[in-house]
């Protein structure tokens, strides 16, 4: 009976008149298996099909198939952005293949992307409440304020500190440019603030009077000069000039107030900021070469 | 009467979406009126035209068959223009015969569809009515009942189906 009703779709040789569901349900994995992987050969970006191939692949009791296309999935969404996904993914193929090394590599991975993000979004946040707070005139556009967290965003600063910690920094900085030539601070003077270099680059310079001042040293992007200024109360031990157009997040006493104001780890905020102390190494080699030409 | 035979799942032609029909008239009628007494003997609340390999866009709807107040709904290239609501209750299909589910579908829907002659109608549903409809303008689309079932439930429901009598030398 059973066979007079399946006659028509009986042979071997009629596979594909079923969908991929319905081989699926009927165990019949290597069919399953050639339509999806043709899919998948037309489409590559069809992470569905992909996702089905590794679950037939499982199903079908070879792994490293199911591995090979989920780790395909897994990368995609992390490529896309969607982290969550990918860790919860990356999770699942972890209890399939627990001698695996390489899948908590890409959780990983994973992860930290996923907590760049959330730096970057915290710091685009600060940015945009600097913004709003300064009544700046020329407002940063997304893409200005994306470019410079790209530039910011592999820098020892955001490295040390929290997204909280970050966006308090920047949301109470006042962001400037300087042109080529522009001096930031004189030295000897009391200008209590601090610099953060988004991007450009400053020199520190001495002048030992004989009209040729000597560079100290230069800063790039994510340097940050002016933590003895703002943090000891000491005058600028050098000149500090852009080199060329530069861009510099400036934090002053006020700021430095307001972000430390309700701070959650006021330490840890501070301590990033003077974690190089670039103006102790500036002071220093002043030092010398005064003692030296006298 | 006639009562045709019910094509059992996996026959290809309940995944095919059923061609619009453009011919109305008493060959139309002919078969829905084949339609109508399959599903009564069956018996069932629905059948449509691909169930009996018929691949068109047409099906019969009576949730009250078998009763006094039977009310048969013929319906030609039906399909749904408004829904409201979602209520998960217990589904079974003719052409699946041992498998049955609960599915979330529309608590009331509306329906546009022809008549056999090709005169048009609008049809108000809801509960079991709207169910039935949606179900059996699921069949024209190629699209079977347990495939509304996703996650765990949608998972466990493939491996009832897989254990059916009516996959016996049709699995690998």
């Amino acid at each position: 009976m059973l066979k007079k009703l399946f006659g028509k779709r009986d042979a071997a040789g009629e596979p594909s008149k079923y969908t991929t569901e319905d081989l699926i349900v009927l165990e019949r994995w290597d069919e399953a298996i050639a339509v999806l992987e043709a899919r998948v050969q037309s489409n590559p970006n069809d992470l569905h099909a992909h996702l089905k191939l590794a679950e037939v692949y499982t199903s079908a009791e070879r792994p490293q198939k199911a591995l090979e296309r989920y780790l395909f999935v897994a990368e995609s969404y992390t490529d896309d952005g969607f982290y969550d996904k990918a860790i919860a993914l990356l999770s699942k193929i972890a209890r399939l293949a627990p001698g695996d090394s390489t899948i908590a590599g890409h959780i990983r991975n994973a992860q930290q992307l996923k907590d760049l993000e959330h730096l970057r979004t915290l710091a685009l946040e600060g940015l945009r409440e600097s913004q709003e707070r300064r009544r700046q005139d020329s407002r940063l556009s997304l893409t200005e304020s994306q470019r410079l967290w790209q530039a910011l965003s592999s820098t020892e600063v955001v490295r040390k500190l929290p997204g909280e910690q970050l966006r308090r920094l920047f949301a109470h900085s006042w962001l400037l440019e300087a042109e080529t030539g522009e001096v930031l601070a004189e030295r000897d003077s009391r200008q209590e603030v601090l610099y953060l270099l988004a991007s450009g680059e400053v020199e520190a310079l001495l002048d030992l009077g004989d009209g040729r001042p000597i560079q100290l040293r230069s800063f790039g992007t994510g340097d940050i000069f002016g933590d003895r200024a703002l943090l000891e109360h000491q005058p600028w031990p050098a000149t500090y000039r852009a080199c060329g157009p530069s861009r510099l997040f400036r934090l002053d006493a006020e700021g430095l107030a307001e972000a430390l104001q309700g701070n959650p780890d006021p330490r840890q905020f501070l301590d990033a900021l003077r974690s190089r102390r670039h103006d102790h190494d500036v002071a220093a080699a002043v030092r010398k070469l005064v003692t030296s030409s006298a | 009467m006639a009562v045709r035979p019910i094509v059992l799942y996996p026959d290809p032609v309940l995944r095919a979406r059923a061609r619009e029909v453009e011919r109305f008239g008493s060959e139309l009628e002919a078969l829905a009126r084949d339609l109508a007494d399959t599903m009564y003997d069956a018996p069932g609340v629905g059948l449509a035209a691909p169930q009996v390999g018929v691949s068109e866009r047409v099906a019969v709807v009576d949730v009250a068959a078998g009763g006094a107040a039977s009310e048969l709904h013929v319906l030609v290239n039906p399909r749904i223009v408004d829904s409201e609501g979602r209520e998960l209750a217990e589904e079974g299909c003719l052409s699946i015969p041992g498998l049955s589910e609960k599915v979330p579908r529309p608590r009331r829907v509306r329906v546009e569809a022809r008549r056999p002659d090709g005169s048009c109608f609008e049809l108000d549903a809801e509960g079991l009515l709207a169910r039935a409809l949606c179900h059996e303008i699921d069949h024209l689309e190629g699209i079977l009942f347990f495939e509304r079932v996703t996650g765990l439930r949608g998972e466990l429901a493939r491996r009832r189906l897989r254990r059916l009598p009516i996959l016996e030398g049709v699995s690998a």
